[in-house]
C-alpha cells in the first residue's frame, strides 16, 4: 500500500545517499510512530490490538516481542504522509526497522535511569512508566525512539523512586492463550456494545478511550491500588511444564523455519502452516488452565 | 497562470473564513478545513508559484471522500456526534480517508470519490427542501450544479474550465452553507473528549 501510495501521490524525490535523508525519515516515522502508539491507546478500538503487548504482567524484553497480530490492519494509514512527502518504499521500511528494533531493548527492569538521555531519548527507565497501571503511567509516554513528542504534547512522565510501577492492564487477562489474547479485547468491545442502550453509546464504546463507561453501568473507580494487585500466575503440573516447553522450542524452531522458507511455500501452504501454529499455541494455553491441569497441580 | 488558479483562491478564502468560525460545528470547519488544503494547493499548482500536483490530487480525493460526507452529516443530522464531538469528526474523517486510499488511491476506481461527493449533496438538497430552507437549498443545488458539470467535463466557453466552475459552485455553496442558522446553541465544547464524559 505505502509503494502505491508514494508511486501516485509522492511529491518529491530523495537523494538515498544523502544521510540526512534517513535521518529526517527516522525523525519523522518516530513521529507518527507517536500518533499511531497514542491512538492504540486512547482509542478503544485500536487499543484491542495493542492491549495484546501491554497485557503481560511481567516487564522484560519478551514483552517487547509481545506483538498484535492485528495491529497491522491500520497502522500503516498514519505513515500516508511519509507517501506523500515521497520517502521511497526501501527508506520507510529501514526506518520503520530500525524504530522497531531501539524499542526492543527498552523493555527490562534492570537497566535504571541514563542521566540527560532521558531528556530526549525512549528509555528503560520511561518506558517502564509506559507499561505500568499505576495513576501516574495512564496515557504516557508513547515515543518509540524519542521522548520529545511526549513533551511537545504533554504525555511525558518520569518513573518515580516512591512508586515503582506495576505491569499489566487494568483489565487482566487471566489467560495463557495466545489467540484469545489477541481477540478479546474485541469481543469485550462488541458485547459491551451489545448490552449498551443508544446507538450513540454503542458507537462510544468503539471509539472512546478504553476508560470510558457508558452512562448506566455503575461508577469504576479510575484509582489503581497496587497493594490489592495480584499477579496472575497459575501452577501447573511437572509434567505438564516439560510438555510446554517442548512445544514451545519445537514451535519456535518451526517458526523460524516458516518465516525462512514461506517464500517458496504455495498460498494454502501458508495458510495451513500458520493455522496449525495457531492451533498449537492456542491449544497449549488452553490446556494450561484446563480444570484438570489445574486439579493435578493442587494435589 | 490559468483561470483555475484563481477560482480555487476564492474557494480556499471562502473554505478557510469558514473554517475559522468558532461557532460551526467541528465536523464543517473539518470539512472546509480540508477543501481550503486542496484549494491551497490548486492555487500553488495552477499558478505555477510551487506546484505539487499529486499533493493537490491527493487532496481533491480526500476533499470528496472525507469532506463532502463530513459536511452532509453536519447539515443532515445536526446533533450527531460526528458534528458536535472533535474526537468523532476525526475519527469519522480518518475512517473515510482510509477508504479513499484504498479504493480510489490503491484501486483506482475514481467512481467512488465522485458518488460520495455527489450523494453528499443531493442528501444535503433533499434534507434542506424537506426543511423548507430556501436559502440552503439554493446554495446545495449551486453545489450540486457545479459538481455534475465537472463530472460531465462541461465548461463554460473558453472563459471557465469544468474545474472552475466546481470551484465557483463549492465556493458559493459553501458560504450558503456554512452562514446556515442550524446551530445556534453550539459552544464549541466537546462532551467526550478524552474518552470520559464531562461532569
Amino acid at each position: 500500500m505505502y509503494a502505491i501510495l508514494v508511486e501516485r501521490f509522492g511529491a518529491f524525490t530523495w537523494d538515498t545517499s544523502n544521510p540526512l535523508t534517513w535521518v529526517l525519515a527516522l525523525v519523522l516515522y518516530d513521529f507518527f510512530y507517536y500518533w499511531v502508539h497514542r491512538s492504540g491507546h486512547e482509542i478503544n478500538i485500536l487499543w484491542a490490538a495493542h492491549v495484546v503487548h501491554h497485557s503481560s504482567e511481567e516487564f522484560n524484553m519478551s514483552t517487547a516481542m509481545r506483538q498484535s497480530s492485528t495491529g497491522f490492519y491500520f497502522r500503516w494509514v498514519f505513515y500516508t504522509p511519509l507517501a506523500l512527502l515521497g520517502f521511497p518504499l526501501k527508506v520507510f521500511l529501514t526506518v520503520a526497522v530500525i524504530d522497531l528494533v531501539y524499542q526492543f531493548w527498552v523493555h527490562t527492569r534492570l537497566i535504571g535511569r541514563l542521566g540527560f538521555l532521558e531528556l530526549f531519548l525512549v528509555t528503560p527507565s520511561n518506558h517502564r512508566v509506559h507499561h505500568g497501571q499505576n495513576d501516574y503511567c495512564i496515557h504516557k509516554n508513547y515515543g518509540g525512539i524519542f521522548s520529545i513528542w511526549d513533551r511537545m504534547f504533554g504525555t511525558y512522565a518520569d518513573e518515580r523512586a516512591d512508586e515503582e510501577p506495576m505491569y499489566g492492564v487494568r483489565k487482566p487477562l487471566h489467560s495463557w492463550n495466545p489467540v484469545w489474547g489477541n481477540v478479546q479485547h474485541y469481543f469485550a468491545i462488541v458485547a459491551r456494545a451489545r448490552a449498551t442502550a443508544g446507538w450513540r453509546n454503542k458507537l462510544m464504546c468503539f471509539f472512546a478511550g478504553p476508560g470510558w463507561q457508558p452512562p448506566q453501568a455503575p461508577p469504576v473507580s479510575a484509582h489503581f491500588e497496587a497493594d490489592k494487585f495480584v499477579r496472575f500466575a497459575t501452577p501447573a503440573p511437572q509434567v505438564m511444564r516439560r510438555v510446554a516447553l517442548a512445544v514451545t522450542v519445537v514451535g519456535s524452531l518451526l517458526l523460524m523455519y516458516f518465516l525462512f522458507a514461506q517464500k517458496g511455500f504455495t498460498p494454502v501452504q501458508r495458510f495451513s502452516f500458520s493455522g496449525a501454529m495457531v492451533l498449537v499455541y492456542g491449544t497449549l494455553g488452553y490446556a494450561w488452565l484446563h480444570p484438570r491441569v489445574q486439579g493435578k497441580a493442587h494435589v | 497562470m490559468s483561470s483555475m488558479a484563481f477560482t480555487d483562491g476564492l474557494l480556499a478564502l471562502v473554505s478557510l473564513w469558514l473554517a475559522s468560525r468558532a461557532q460551526a460545528p467541528v465536523a464543517l470547519r473539518l470539512a472546509c478545513a480540508l477543501f481550503a488544503v486542496a484549494a491551497l494547493l490548486g492555487v500553488l499548482r495552477f499558478s505555477g508559484i510551487y506546484p505539487l500536483p499529486t499533493w493537490h490530487q491527493f487532496a481533491s480525493m480526500l476533499g470528496a471522500v472525507a469532506a463532502f460526507p463530513l459536511l452532509a452529516v453536519a447539515i443532515v443530522w445536526p446533533d450527531a456526534l460526528v458534528t458536535r464531538n472533535t474526537r468523532f469528526a476525526w475519527i469519522f474523517m480518518c475512517v473515510m480517508t482510509v477508504l479513499g486510499l484504498i479504493v480510489v488511491g490503491a484501486w483506482q476506481k475514481r467512481v467512488l470519490a465522485d458518488a460520495l461527493a455527489l450523494l453528499s449533496v443531493l442528501a444535503i438538497l433533499i434534507t434542506l427542501v424537506r426543511q423548507r430552507q430556501w436559502r440552503g437549498a439554493l446554495s446545495s443545488a449551486v453545489m450540486l450544479l457545479g459538481l455534475a458539470l465537472f463530472a460531465s467535463k462541461v465548461g463554460a466557453g473558453d472563459v471557465l474550465v469544468p474545474g472552475d466552475l466546481l470551484h465557483i459552485g463549492m465556493a458559493l455553496g459553501l458560504l450558503g452553507l456554512g452562514t446556515l442558522p442550524r446551530w445556534p446553541e453550539h459552544s464549541g465544547v466537546s462532551t467526550y473528549d478524552h474518552g470520559v464524559p464531562a461532569a
